[in-house]
């Protein structure tokens, strides 16, 4: 491998720097004083207000009695006769004032700015702007409202506070990070790349997440450090950032010391709570299973008895054998193996196929005999939430330091799982001179957590959904062990007791991460300067997944399970960033003000990755990779793989921001970035935007004064999303030494995904209070990257190609109104609206299905053109007259055939009869004839030996089908939300501060697979049957599989087959109460001193919803692998909207102590 | 000045970054050039190509035992299995009627109809790319036997692979070493019309093979005379000379010209005197693969599932055993051990009819006239193992499965089930010496030859049946017995005009009696290719499967199906009425 020379070349700026440095420190001569103090409009002496000279690269902060001091040497004075000495305070316009450089004193009185529209945006522009001068959407959201969420993820923290940022928190595993769409999808195909925007923290480009250990995103990132975050959705803003921003940027900014006084000040917070689970799951709490006539014993099976199916019924009288199930239960646990024995087999086992008659006479309606338990009550356990945070800034005179501390423990609220551990430190420094500002940042993060991986069809929320209310999860066997299969029934590993392998299965991630980065500007003179930047991001996580040897199983005899399971992952990622522009300033005709920028700039990232893992551990107690053994056969067990990846980018872009009367705004960029993830054919892309906003209000002819501000704005901008690592290669696949099929042909003019946005909006105040703003934007994301078969004829399977467009329709709408803003009295509330779509335009490939990698959701979704994106298919129960072949249609309704029953499904009812006869006329038991003319074909075969296929029992929910007689797939969902919208509520009153946040989703579809599972074992809620009237009970049949042509055993019930269908596919709307909180300001604490506050905090409080699952807000998370199904998967849990067993959100409440000293 | 040096400097510094360091190198997955470097690795690749092709066949997809392709409807769609599971569409594909092969995105199944052709195509490539390479000028492995080895090798692998598809699939694109891959062939050739090319490839190994023999013998080489030893890897398990290579190979030609055959038409017109002389040249003895718990030497599962619901054996071709109630009624059908046999049951509508105790001579077959006496007799105790190793069907121990009334049977195949509890690993019939027998017998039977048709046929009837020997065939068309013999006779089949009762049946009914017996489970669609020739699938069955819509997708081409009521490739009434 040839050296990049990045090291030696950055070595040799930085020594330019330094010494550049030196130069502009020995200037220092007499001086010219400006003093003052800075008050609000009511009088208040305003703290921490910033008052600055732009030009002379002045700037100092008041003390707690509003008085600055402006010190100004002749170095720094250029000679300048006359100066603009603007003041500037957080909740405040600022005011510029023009005076002579000479001593004297100039106060300020500052107006109330509620809608923040001076508020400076750092990020997407190439120089600071203020928000009211921005042509295009850029949301940012300040420390106040983030820290007071008790979310450990920043992200977490913006949910319900941006329009346009859908997060969803998919899993509510400790540490897991939220997923996030900002505005409409932009790519079709995101497995390996994911939707997550690009996050720059201080500058610092972060590293992509890192999928092998499940860490990257947010998560490493304290957010009582976060001073404020800018989120920029649409390309049109984003494309300052090229090639990696096409699903937008999300900037943080971290605290300095910069905007305060002299001096140090520290701040102490300690928080104490307690996270549990709001929702429960649903579990059938009765049983179809034979019990003796004592209703308190199980009747059994008797081994070998062949039952025709006609005859297949279980006589009254059959119950010869019977046993107690707790009994049973405890024998087979104590065998001293490192297995269960085999329990009974049971007549109509929830566990197990049942076929035959029972399926249609069987009716869910006995309670499990003897103490009721419930699981899910036995699984969660409320734990602490703790965190304690100290920071420490500082100011003297040029140089400011910022540091702090944290460590945050959320324990979650699942019993044997410790949940998320995360100590953090920061150290951010500054110095200003005359001419030059140094910026160094530092963070280290380390974090552990658990829980991994036991998310899926077959984890412990899989099993804990298995489990009866006969059940008892922490029933302990003869030698004190928990029982490894407190679940008698049949079903094999789905009847492991999920205590037991949180107990006894280890599945911890460890990342360390530490980024900084070093930052020089330079204004040699008032219209130049220069930027220089160099940051790093470097990221070590390390998995490890452990059973020891003697792991038990619910069913002998010992095997490759009990001989102990080790998998140890590690996975590094180091980022380099490096940028250097210069700027230009100058104005024209005295208010015609232009920027122009040019800027080039280099990014590197390098990836590693291994991974081991093997069974047969040679000792107990020991994951060490040595201890992993043999087979008995003598083969080793080990498997091993690894990844080294390298990515390396350059780009240069020219902005020019023109700004006249401070009304009208223009900004075009022209950017061109190259990357060796593109094609070898394709290096460079060309992105760009061109931009103008129109402050109407500010022209001397308007007419609606009370209309204060109204800003139009238009920006039609690109950004791109860059092809993953392995896309462009030509690759064979390998294992073992032993090279396999060509798998991916190469395509060396693969180009990035290029999002072309056109977004127009409005920003409005009115009475100088109300706030509002519009932005409705449109998407043209061009060369989809998508995985695409080849003809097998070449011998490779796969080709990654540019092969669509994606478009996509976005509206988002923000309102602030400050009802009341005293002194003692503010109350104010701001409601946010969003909605977001995309569809496929172009396709230039066949039309085909991609899947979300959860079993059974492998083809749901359609890719072709004219599919809106994210609509989600299976099949479908027939719910109206038309939807029946066309011989029956006319055999449906009252009194007919076919008729709608009490769920809403038409069934086969036989006329003269009604849905409600099933059990006073004994109808559950009839079949539709053989060849009935509702369903025959005309070319039906030999009738009098077959019968047409399809199967229509009684009373069944029936599939819609095509003429061929095959079911149909159609659209059962859509994955994105029709709208969503936030309401938040603040209210002060003196020291007493409240707030709430609604947050809320309206119009998605998730298909819930946890509850369709349930149909197949009778364990659903759905299945329970009492409290019904005789005439809608439904049997056993009505929950359970498909009926012939599909399916051979069932009766046509809502389970249907493994896949999605219109009975499990839910109406996943919510209104959520996001945060709450209530703080009281104590003020200073007798000898104490200091500031203090208390607040207590709850997060997820309570769901609003019809959605029958754990939890409405959920999804399936990316997807392993890159090819096969998952290889054009979405990618996202934001968009693969199925509900498999992940983590419950957790509902947190905490105790807030802080003070500032 | 000095500040803008400085700045010049840090510009000129950060444009050193640029230049060509964008490009960064694939360290993770090899390429063609990395593949085949070195001479050594070209060998590997050919070595490798017959595993490759082998598991595309018949093999697990990956090292997970499941068999996600096409093998698993094929068992059910010619009752070499039943099964009304949904899995890998065994329950669908089996059902009656039948219904079309829908090839298109949204059926369940369509992975598992184009694993196998895309497995097939790429091994072929695989094959072809060695050869490419053992082609180019000046290009050896070491030894002129070795290339000879080599390319003799490649092209089997290629010629296997090849008639996999042409035989299983309705057409393809044929994939050869002069293929220019620029370019590939617009139109997909029918399987018929692919024969002889890949015939001519299987020559092509048997030339190299005889070549590589000349210059041992020539040359007294390395290969002792023999021209060559194939390492035991390359068929795992067997370190073939280079004459028992061409044995394997033309074992393989006679399977191939006789499955490919569509339609009894098609059959008929088969060129029975080269599937004779091949077959009778083959190897003496069952082709044995090593199995082991890898891919690519791995067997897939379903074939050897003896869970209830997995499979199971339907009378509807193993009922022909049933020789000893011949004449009995359908009374007391609910009774198992009652009065049922196969006659009754024939003649009983599918929704009706119940499983039944199979009473024969035939000794593949449990003895004993209760289910009790049969379990016995199946081998008794916890250890599931076949008491002799004549023992090829069971009588299911306990759980009975579900399923269509027809589908029900009492039986499951037992023959290999020693083998499944061994992990699956060991010696593995791929191709039995029988079949070759059989398949010399039914081209004699073809020709009139009578007499070394008997004798082929009883090879297997008298020594694994223990039944009655074949004597005195004259006719295609004569019974196998006559008289009270022929109420007891193996097989009996159900016959026109109403397929309502068994009558004993002729010596064709013998022969495929024996092949599938003899066969059943060793390779890709044992019974199923040899019944779509015979006639005896079930009407509308499929006759083959379309180019998978994978296949047509990336052609721009719009996809087919197959089977089904009217459509096309769909077989007639089969001779067994159904």
């Amino acid at each position: 491998m040839r050296r990049t020379g990045l090291m030696p070349i950055l070595r040799n700026a930085l020594v330019a720097f330094a010494m550049l440095a030196v130069s502009g420190f020995a200037k220092a001569q007499a001086q010219v004083v400006v003093s003052g103090t800075v008050t609000s409009e009511q009088g208040d002496k305003l703290q921490n207000a910033n008052v600055f000279i732009n030009e002379l690269n002045i700037s100092v902060a008041t003390d707690a009695t509003g008085h600055y001091t402006l010190t100004l040497t002749p170095a720094r004075l250029r000679d300048a006769t006359s100066i603009t000495i603007r003041a500037r305070a957080i909740g405040f316009t600022p005011t510029s004032k023009l005076t002579t450089a000479t001593t004297q004193t100039i106060d300020f009185k500052l107006r109330q700015d509620i809608n923040r529209l001076s508020e400076v945006i750092v990020a997407g522009v190439t120089a600071g702007t203020e928000q009211k001068m921005l042509p295009f959407s850029i949301t940012r959201i300040d420390a106040a409202d983030l820290t007071k969420s008790a979310a450990t993820d920043p992200l977490a923290a913006l949910e319900g506070k941006v329009p346009g940022a859908n997060i969803t928190s998919a899993s509510g595993r400790p540490g897991a990070p939220p997923a996030i769409l900002l505005g409409a999808p932009t790519s079709i195909a995101t497995q390996g790349r994911g939707t997550a925007p690009l996050y720059v923290v201080d500058g610092i480009i972060l590293g992509d997440q890192l999928s092998a250990t499940g860490g990257g995103g947010l998560a490493g990132i304290n957010p009582n450090d976060i001073d404020n975050i800018e989120i920029l959705k649409g390309a049109a803003a984003a494309s300052l950032y090229g090639a990696r921003a096409g699903n937008g940027v999300i900037a943080i900014t971290t605290k300095t010391a910069k905007a305060s006084a002299d001096g140090f000040h520290t701040s102490i917070r300690a928080d104490y709570g307690t996270s549990d689970i709001e929702r429960k799951l649903p579990i059938a709490q009765t049983t179809g299973m034979r019990m003796d006539p004592t209703m308190t014993r199980f009747c059994l099976n008797v081994s070998g008895a062949y039952a025709a199916p006609a005859t297949g019924t279980f006589a009254a009288n059959s119950c010869a054998r019977s046993i107690d199930y707790p009994s049973v239960a405890n024998f087979i646990n104590s065998y001293p193996d490192v297995f269960a024995q085999t329990p009974p087999t049971f007549p109509v086992d929830p566990g197990s196929t049942v076929t035959g008659s029972a399926l249609k006479n069987v009716f869910q309606i006995d309670r499990w005999p003897g103490v009721n338990y419930n699981a899910v009550g036995q699984f969660v356990d409320p734990k602490p939430y703790t965190q304690q945070n100290i920071a420490i800034s500082g100011k003297s005179g040029p140089n400011t330091i910022f540091a702090s501390g944290n460590y945050t423990r959320q324990q979650g609220a699942i019993k044997y799982l410790n949940g998320f551990q995360r100590a953090t430190a920061r150290l951010n420094a500054g110095r200003s001179t005359d001419d030059w500002n140094f910026a160094f940042t530092s963070a280290f993060a380390h974090d552990t957590k658990d829980g991994y991986q036991e998310e899926d069809g077959g984890a412990a929320f899989f099993r804990l959904s298995r489990t009866p209310p006969i059940v008892n999860l922490e029933a302990v066997d003869d030698l004190g062990r928990l029982y490894i299969r407190p679940n008698l029934q049949g079903g094999g590993s789905q009847n492991f007791n999920p205590l037991y392998e949180l107990q006894n299965y280890a599945q911890n991630t460890a990342t360390n991460r530490f980024t900084g980065g070093a930052a020089a500007q330079w204004r040699p003179l008032t219209w130049f300067s220069m930027n220089f930047n160099f940051s790093y991001d470097g990221t070590a996580a390390t998995a490890i997944s452990f059973q020891d040897k003697g792991y038990r199983t619910t069913t002998g005899p010992a095997g490759t399970s009990n001989s102990g399971f080790l998998a140890r992952r590690a996975e590094a990622q180091q980022q380099y960033n490096a940028g250097i522009d210069g700027i230009v300033t100058h104005t024209f005709f005295t208010d015609l003000n232009t920027l122009t920028s040019v800027r080039y700039l280099f990014d590197r990232t390098d990836y590693n990755y291994q991974v081991l893992s093997g069974n047969w551990l040679g000792v107990v107690g020991l994951p060490n990779a040595a201890n992993i053994g043999s087979t008995p056969s003598g083969t080793p067990s080990q498997t091993v793989g690894s990844s080294l990846t390298t990515v390396r980018g350059l780009g240069y872009y020219l902005n020019e921001h023109v700004v006249w009367k401070d009304r009208y705004i223009v900004d075009g960029l022209v950017r061109r970035d190259a990357s060796s993830l593109f094609g070898s054919g394709h290096r460079w892309s060309t992105f760009g935007r061109g931009s103008a906003a129109w402050r109407v209000a500010q022209e001397p002819w308007w007419f609606i004064p009370a209309l204060d501000e109204f800003k139009l704005h238009a920006s039609v901008g690109s950004a791109g999303n860059r092809p993953a690592f392995v896309s462009q290669y030509e690759t064979f696949s390998l294992s073992s030494g032993n090279v396999g099929n060509p798998v991916t042909l190469g395509n060396r003019n693969l180009r990035p995904e290029t999002v072309i946005e056109t977004e127009l909006g409005i920003d409005g105040q009115l009475f100088h209070r109300i706030g509002f703003s519009l932005t409705s934007s449109r998407t043209d994301s061009r060369d989809q990257i998508l995985v695409v078969p080849v003809a097998s004829y070449y011998g490779y399977s796969q080709q990654y190609q540019n092969a669509g467009t994606l478009a996509g329709r976005a509206f988002e709408a923000s309102l602030n109104i400050p009802w009341v803003n005293t002194t003692n009295f503010s109350t104010s509330t701001r409601l946010t609206y969003d909605r977001a779509k995309s569809k496929i335009t172009k396709l230039n490939v066949p039309a085909f299905t991609a899947g979300a990698a959860a079993q059974g959701t492998g083809a749901l979704f359609f890719v072709r053109q004219g599919e809106e994106y994210g609509t989600f298919y299976g099949r479908k129960f027939i719910t109206s007259c038309g939807q029946l072949p066309t011989a029956a249609q006319g055999s449906c309704g009252s009194g007919k055939d076919f008729q709608a029953n009490s769920d809403g499904y038409v069934v086969w009812t036989g006329t003269g009869n009604t849905p409600a006869d099933g059990i006073s006329k004994n109808l559950w038991q009839a079949r539709l004839p053989l060849n009935s003319q509702f369903f025959s074909t005309a070319a039906g075969g030999d009738v009098s030996h077959f019968n047409t296929g399809q199967v229509v029992n009684w009373g069944m929910p029936i599939i819609e089908r095509d003429s061929t007689g095959a079911a149909k797939i159609l659209a059962l969902g859509h994955a994105l939300p029709t709208y969503r919208w936030s309401l938040g509520q603040n209210a002060n009153y003196k020291r007493l501060t409240g707030s709430f946040l609604l947050d809320a989703s309206k119009g998605r579809s998730v298909y819930n697979q946890g509850r369709g599972w349930g149909f197949l074992d009778f364990l659903s809620v759905d299945d329970q049957q009492t409290g019904k009237d005789v005439s809608n009970v439904k049997p056993l049949g009505y929950y359970y599989r498909a009926a012939l042509p599909d399916n051979g055993s069932g009766t046509g019930g809502l389970y249907d087959i493994l896949g999605p269908n219109s009975a499990v596919t839910e109406d996943a709307s919510y209104v959520k109460l996001r945060e709450a909180t209530l703080s009281f300001h104590v003020g200073t604490f007798g000898r104490l001193g200091g500031d203090w506050s208390l607040t207590g905090t709850g997060r997820n409080l309570k769901t609003w919803t019809k959605y029958k699952g754990f939890d409405p807000e959920v999804g399936y998370g990316a997807v392993s692998g890159t090819g096969g199904a998952s290889a054009n998967s979405p990618g996202s849990a934001v968009l693969n909207a199925v509900d498999a067993y992940q983590f419950p959100n957790l509902r947190t409440f905490t105790i807030s102590l802080s003070t500032n000293f | 000045m000095r500040k803008l040096f400085y700045i010049a400097a840090a510009v000129t510094a950060l444009g050193a970054c640029a230049g060509d360091q964008i490009s960064a190198p694939n360290l993770n997955n090899p390429d063609v050039a990395r593949v085949l470097a070195r001479p050594g690795d070209v060998e590997s690749v050919i070595a490798n190509s017959f595993g490759s092709a082998f598991n595309s066949a018949q093999g697990a997809t990956g090292g997970s035992g499941i068999a996600a392709h096409i093998e698993p409807a094929l068992l059910t769609m010619a009752f070499e299995n039943s099964s009304s599971l949904a899995n890998d569409g065994l329950g669908p594909r089996g059902s009656l009627p039948r219904s079309p092969i829908a090839n298109n995105s949204t059926d369940t199944y369509a992975g598992n109809n184009a694993y196998n052709y895309q497995g097939s195509q790429r091994a072929s490539r695989t094959a072809a790319n060695g050869l490419v390479q053992l082609n180019s000028k000046g290009f050896t492995l070491g030894s002129a036997q070795q290339d000879l080895r080599a390319r003799a090798f490649a092209y089997f692998s290629m010629a296997f692979a090849n008639a996999t598809v042409a035989i299983a699939y309705d057409s393809l694109s044929i994939v050869s070493e002069t293929d220019v891959i620029a370019n590939p062939p617009s139109k997909f050739l029918g399987g018929f019309d692919a024969m002889p090319i890949i015939l001519t490839q299987m020559d092509s190994a048997i030339a190299a093979a005889n070549r590589a023999i000349a210059l041992g013998s020539a040359t007294n080489g390395a290969g002792g005379g023999t021209g060559f030893t194939l390492p035991s890897t390359w068929v795992n398990g067997n370190a073939l000379t280079a004459a028992q290579f061409i044995q394997m190979v033309r074992g393989f030609k006679a399977r191939f010209r006789a499955e490919v055959a569509r339609t009894p038409a098609d059959r008929a017109a088969v060129d029975w005197t080269q599937v004779i002389a091949d077959a009778n040249a083959a190897l003496p003895t069952d082709l044995n693969i090593n199995m082991t718990t890898v891919a690519p030497w791995r067997v897939g599962d379903e074939q050897h599932y003896l869970f209830d619901t997995w499979a199971q054996q339907s009378p509807m071709i193993i009922g022909m055993a049933d020789s000893v109630r011949a004449g009995c009624t359908a009374a007391n059908q609910s009774d198992p051990n009652g009065g049922n046999c196969y006659d009754a049951w024939i003649a009983t509508s599918l929704g009706n009819r119940y499983a039944f105790i199979i009473r024969t001579a035939d000794q593949r077959f449990p003895a004993g006239d209760t289910r009790a006496a049969q379990q016995v007799s199946s081998g008794a105790g916890t250890a599931q193992q076949p008491p002799r190793n004549n023992l090829y069907f069971r009588n299911r121990r306990a759980s009975d499965p579900s399923g269509d009334a027809w589908n029900l049977s009492l039986y499951d195949f037992y023959r290999f089930q020693l083998w499944n509890d061994g992990g699956r690993a060991g010696p593995y019939p791929i191709m039995a010496r029988a079949e070759l027998d059989l398949l010399a017998a039914e081209g004699y039977i073809r020709q009139g030859d009578f007499g070394n048709a008997m004798a082929k046929i009883n090879i297997s009837r008298v020594a694994k049946g223990n039944l009655p020997p074949l004597t005195g065939i004259t006719s295609a068309t004569q019974p196998i017995a006559v008289g009270a013999a022929a109420n007891s006779c193996v097989p009996r089949v159900p016959t026109a005009p109403d397929f309502a009762h068994a009558e004993c049946g002729n010596i064709l009914e013998a022969m495929k009696w024996e092949k599938r017996l003899e066969t059943a489970y060793t390779h890709l669609g044992a019974w199923y290719f040899d019944s779509r020739g015979w006639g005896d699938l079930p009407q509308y069955t499929a006759l083959n499967f379309p180019v998978p819509y994978q296949e047509t997708d990336v052609r721009s081409m719009k996809a087919w199906t197959t089977g089904g009521p009217g459509g096309k490739d769909a077989a007639a009434l089969g001779n067994y009425g159904y």
